[in-house]
């Protein structure tokens, strides 16, 4: 299939989805490889990016997903005025990051690294589907194992954890 | 302490530990135990009502403070032989070392946390289309997932409807009238035939209230084996049973 065909059909599909998309599930739809479609998306990336385009592609998880640009967020605003999403307190975040880099973890694991209780962030982490269960330790009481979803990603905007792993990094050596 | 900080704005003992080593711009590797001692305490102290649960966590760090104090102030054996170096480098031997080690391992979560903030706050800044509704391309099973309570009402339902003709008899135990690993055989069965089944049509009138909780347990034990999948259409509407193809 030519080139600029498939470009525009992912463009059809990832608006019609809204939400994101396996790159396995494109790849089996156009009947194109997974790299193939993957060097296309990179491609797009670079033509959304001029300035004259409102809409983006981005990779969240093994997902591709079609928003709109952080930039036009002013204006979309003024516009529709859309409610706050709620954030997630710091507490969340700390123990979110450490679920991240330490999963599968438990319960007292991670309050050995936070010093503090964690089991109300906890259940608020695993009801916004963030977090979940992914076994149980065989160890005595068998205590309950936690990892990040594909939706954590999502929620991130994350390609991979790696990712993070790479910002950080960078940070430090600022 | 003129600074008046509420323990609150802190996410636990470790964290106050930082904002405190920060302040003071002192050497993690080289904390002097006394002073942070100190000041922690003095933090404590500042509080007017402590929430136990809150204080709990950040009295026992007091206490893992005052514990490594005095074990500072204890002589230690080696100090004969290591007197020069004043103990300014970290040894095995060193009380602080453990605290220094969960200090800098949170200090590096925190940092992640801040970044994950910054996505967090980019993220709220980009929008996402809702779904299109495509579900009038597939034919009637491509139906939401049903949770395990659905199933469970539905099945109360039946059972209300049921007219109960057993005699209850609370003293009667009846031998298991029918082996929960039969009935799930025989579930799977009906669904490997029928391939689509309406969980109502597993629950006939004229069993009994035994057979419709074996059947019951049939049904969930074959969806936490994976074997079968559940599907609901509508709110309240009437649960499909599928077999779950082999991935």
């Amino acid at each position: 299939m030519e080139k600029e065909r498939v470009k525009g059909i992912l463009e059809g599909i990832l608006f019609a989805a809204g939400d994101p998309v396996f790159l396995d599930d494109l790849a089996n739809a156009l009947e194109i490889s997974k790299e193939e479609i993957l060097d296309i998306i990179n491609d797009m990336k670079q033509e959304y990016n001029s300035t004259n385009r409102g809409i983006m592609i981005s990779e969240v998880g093994r997902k591709i997903r079609l928003t709109t640009k952080p930039d036009v967020y002013p204006y979309i605003e003024k516009l529709f005025k859309p409610q706050i999403r709620s954030q997630l307190s710091r507490a969340a975040l700390e123990t979110l990051a450490i679920i991240m880099f330490k999963q599968p973890i438990t319960k007292a694991e991670i309050e050995s690294i936070r010093g503090v209780n964690v089991e109300k962030t906890l259940n608020s982490l695993l009801e916004k589907n963030l977090i979940c269960e992914v076994g149980r330790m065989e160890t005595p009481g068998r205590p309950i194992l936690y990892g990040t979803t594909q939706y954590c990603l999502e929620y991130f905007g994350l390609s991979s954890i790696e990712e993070l792993a790479n910002l950080k990094l960078n940070e430090q050596g600022d | 302490m003129a600074l008046n900080v509420k323990l609150e704005a802190f996410e636990g003992p470790l964290d106050l530990l930082l904002h405190l080593i920060e302040k003071n711009q002192i050497n993690i590797y080289d904390i002097p135990i006394s002073e942070l001692t100190d000041q922690y305490l003095s933090y404590l102290e500042g509080l007017e009502e402590l929430d136990i649960n809150l204080a709990s966590e950040f009295l026992l760090m007091a206490a893992t403070l005052l514990s490594i104090k005095s074990r500072m102030l204890l002589p230690s054996i080696k100090s004969n032989e290591v007197q020069q170096e004043e103990c300014a480098v970290i040894d095995e031997e060193d009380p602080r070392s453990e605290l220094v080690e969960r200090l800098i391992e949170y200090k590096k979560y925190k940092k992640i946390a801040m970044i994950l903030k910054e996505k967090e706050e980019y993220e709220s800044r980009i929008f996402k289309r809702k779904p299109e509704d495509l579900s009038f391309l597939y034919d009637d099973l491509c139906l939401p997932e049903v949770s395990f309570d659905d199933l469970i009402s539905i099945f109360t339902d039946i059972i209300r409807k049921k007219d109960m003709r057993e005699n209850v008899n609370a003293k009667t135990i009846l031998k298991e009238p029918f082996p929960l690993f039969k009935r799930i055989e025989q579930v799977y069965d009906i669904v490997v035939n029928m391939k689509k089944v309406n969980f109502k049509d597993f629950f006939s009138r004229s069993a009994t209230k035994s057979e419709l909780i074996i059947t019951f347990l049939a049904i969930l034990e074959l969806i936490k084996l994976n074997k079968v999948k559940v599907f609901q259409d509508q709110p309240f509407g009437d649960i499909t049973i599928v077999l779950r193809e082999e991935a």
